[in-house]
């Protein structure tokens, strides 16, 4: 058991494909016994729109009827940015010197990336957008200054603080709503669009941040690990 | 329902506090965060207990978060089930969180462990108040990446591919999970356990759904044949890790599967699901027990002992199901099931740390390092021996109580083949304890090098445990009175159990 073996052979994986083919069947054959108007949550969601302080209903969703999922989510982008700082400490990928062409080219996409992600973060109150997408658009451009050698990633306070800010506001918020109206991220009053357009945009930086951690410390990892001259287990 | 205000504003509360201090904690520095995670224990723990205490006053308590109420919104929610089990959590906890204090001693281990530790506890006490089967996903997401993150901290050839594995199981098992609660929506259109009562397993879509259902939280919870993971993950943690995986995270999926089964599930579906589920459990108990009597390791030993441990929680399935039997005695089953959780959860934890303790002290934990340890750290020994004896279900312990009404029960509802497996499952418990704890007692060899200090605290808190999980035997009204505060059964049949 506590050997483990590199590679599955290719026969066991024929045969569990095998296997699992009977279960796949069935499963097709259950869903294709779903109504054709499936019972949902719509009209409810549409009924209490004008309460939500949003016109997308999927903000709605995401940020107020079910906030808490979203607060968990919040927590569990978090972790994944703070494990992967503590499991994999090391140098940063970057470059140490700054990539003149890469400089040039980023000086030209920055403010077009920012300028991106600030739109769709603001624009998720109505229609498609929020802080999961403008944090990716961030990402990657906080991924492209990273490969151009700007910035360098260190596990400072600063970073820490960073990852954590979109978990920390929306805490904040939950326990400001909690204690304005007993009930927990119950915004009070007209406080709704005001309440989420601070919770993502904190989580919108967090996420870019969590982002741009991942990119650097798999690349960090697998690269010392080929300096060692390790195999990928 | 009945809903007290004053008091459903505190559901949040044990959710709240330690994700709050796993974020304060990633921020500080060493002795700040000493005192922070001392601080965030306390009122993790207590907000907890608070929490216990206004259940048994006032009833079940609802929270509706954002003020929308389900089906719209996410409901907090708290019976008594759900309150032993957030009990359970903050007293194993507590423990966790003192030995680790002195576990622990490099800069980097601390600093890895306690914002993850802190979020493996908020998402174990979200997942035991939550009623909404969305939700659960989110909670156990939280639970099963922060444990991996725990086996995987110690690095190396060991404890990096059983994270790896672990990880592989835990997604396969979410996303298996998450497509029943899609196809369950598709059905139903409602995500709230209370406006699910009933409804689960109706139809070829019900049945798919509730098939993903079952199958993800089986392979989250290691029942035989999905059980490989376990073994290695839970064998080369950290002590405390360990213990934290083996006493309280298998409960919180098997958690889901107790709440949904009596109280979403429809009759037939339970009349169906049930006996697979205590065969599967069966067959838990007998290939844990023996793999266990095999291991030369102490943690091995242990982590097998794991596996075979919760076979016996699967077997209330089939027993406690309606149409089985004597009425009454259902709901015995039901409760000596959760007791099991219980005792196993204080019995396990005070193993894994006592084996810690040994590890700590020797630097090894095969069978022979254990040779005169007797003598040498009798409070270990106590502790793995106090353990050992609610794990073998000798009386008076709380595995004693929770494994003869499960007896009682199996033979009162006219299911008298389940007898030999729990008793089967007992007389090999007590093999592979008293064949590595035999060790203890063998004079130490010649020239045995010294012990390394151990701090007191790593043995005495295993003792605590363990003396704990013998306790729950002799204290075992107040739990199974808790736990018929909202159960699926008509209380007087509780009164009858007491």
């Amino acid at each position: 058991m506590s050997a483990p073996r590199a590679f599955i052979p290719r026969w066991q994986c024929a045969l569990l494909a095998l296997g699992l083919l009977p279960l796949l069947l069935a499963l097709l054959h259950a869903v294709s016994a779903m109504p054709a108007r499936p019972p949902n949550l719509a009209a409810d969601v549409t009924a209490r729109m004008p309460d939500s302080g949003v016109t997308h209903p999927l903000t709605a969703v995401l940020l107020n009827f079910r906030g808490y999922d979203t607060l968990l989510e919040i927590a569990v982008l978090w972790l994944a940015g703070l494990a992967a700082l503590t499991l994999a400490p090391g140098a940063s990928a970057a470059p140490l010197k700054p990539h003149p062409v890469l400089t040039g080219l980023l000086r030209v996409l920055a403010p077009v990336i920012l300028m991106t992600a600030g739109y769709i973060l603001w624009a998720g109150g109505f229609r498609p957008g929020g802080a999961f997408q403008a944090g990716s658009i961030l990402g990657a451009g906080l991924v492209l200054a990273s490969l151009a050698g700007l910035i360098r990633l260190s596990p400072s306070l600063g970073l820490r603080l960073g990852l954590g800010l979109g978990l920390a506001v929306f805490i904040a918020v939950a326990i400001w709503s909690w204690t304005h109206t007993g009930e927990l991220l119950h915004f009070p009053g007209a406080s709704d669009k005001w309440s989420i357009l601070l919770i993502e945009s904190a989580a919108t930086i967090s996420i870019g941040l969590i982002l741009l951690t991942l990119f650097d410390r798999l690349t960090a990892e697998s690269e010392s690990n080929e300096k060692k001259g390790l195999k990928r287990p | 329902m009945p809903d007290a205000a004053s008091s459903s504003i505190w559901l949040a509360a044990p959710v709240l506090l330690p994700l709050l201090t796993a974020l304060l904690a990633s921020f500080t520095a060493s002795r700040l965060r000493a005192a922070l995670c001392a601080a965030g224990t306390l009122a993790t723990a207590g907000s907890s207990l608070f929490v216990l205490a206004r259940v048994v006053a006032e009833g079940p308590l609802r929270h509706r978060l954002g003020g929308w109420g389900a089906p719209l919104g996410i409901d907090l929610f708290a019976d008594g089930l759900s309150v032993l089990m957030l009990a359970m959590t903050a007293v194993i906890g507590g423990a966790i969180s003192l030995y680790a204090s002195a576990y622990f001693t490099s800069a980097h281990e601390r600093r890895s462990f306690w914002p993850l530790w802190f979020l493996l506890w908020t998402g174990l006490n979200a997942l035991f108040l939550t009623a909404d089967l969305f939700n659960f996903y989110v909670t156990l997401e939280v639970i099963s990446l922060s444990a991996v993150a725990l086996v995987a901290m110690k690095g190396g050839p060991v404890a990096l591919p059983a994270a790896v594995r672990y990880l592989f199981v835990a997604m396969l098992g979410s996303l298996a999970y998450m497509g029943g609660v899609a196809l369950v929506y598709a059905q139903t259109g409602v995500l709230d356990l209370h406006l699910l009562t009933g409804r689960l397993g109706e139809g070829p879509l019900g049945r798919a759904a509730l098939a993903l259902l079952i199958g993800g939280l089986l392979a989250k919870t290691a029942l035989f044949p999905l059980h490989l993971w376990l073994p290695p993950a839970h064998s080369s943690a950290p002590a405390p890790v360990s213990a934290a995986l083996s006493a309280l995270v298998v409960k919180a999926s098997f958690y889901i599967l107790l709440r949904t089964s009596f109280s979403a599930f429809s009759d037939a579906a339970l009349a169906a699901v049930g006996p697979v589920l205590g065969v599967l459990g069966a067959a838990t108990v007998l290939w844990g027990s023996f793999q266990a009597l095999t291991q030369d390791r102490l943690k091995l030993m242990i982590a097998y002992s794991t596996v075979a441990q919760i076979g016996y929680l699967f077997l209330l399935f089939p027993v406690a199901m309606p149409g089985a039997g004597d009425a009454a005695w259902q709901s015995k089953a039901w409760i000596a099931g959760i007791f099991h959780a219980l005792s196993h959860a204080c019995a396990k934890a005070a193993m894994f740390m006592a084996a810690g303790a040994i590890l700590h002290a020797v630097g090894r934990d095969d069978k022979n390092s254990l040779r005169g340890l007797g003598e040498r750290m009798p409070v270990t020994i106590s502790a793995l021996a106090t353990a050992g004896i609610s794990i073998m279900a000798l009386p008076p312990s709380g595995g004693f109580i929770a494994k003869w009404m499960l007896l009682v029960a199996a033979i009162r509802t006219d299911q008298w083949w389940w007898a030999p497996i729990m008793i089967g499952g007992g007389l090999l418990a007590a093999a592979y304890i008293f064949r590595m704890i035999r060790y203890a007692f063998l004079s130490t060899p010649d020239g045995a090098p010294p012990l390394h200090p151990v701090p007191r605290r790593l043995e005495f808190t295993a003792l605590a445990l363990g003396l704990l999980a013998l306790a729950l035997g002799l204290a075992s009204v107040f739990p199974i009175a808790v736990a018929a505060i909202g159960a699926p059964f008509p209380e007087n049949w509780f009164m009858e159990a007491l």
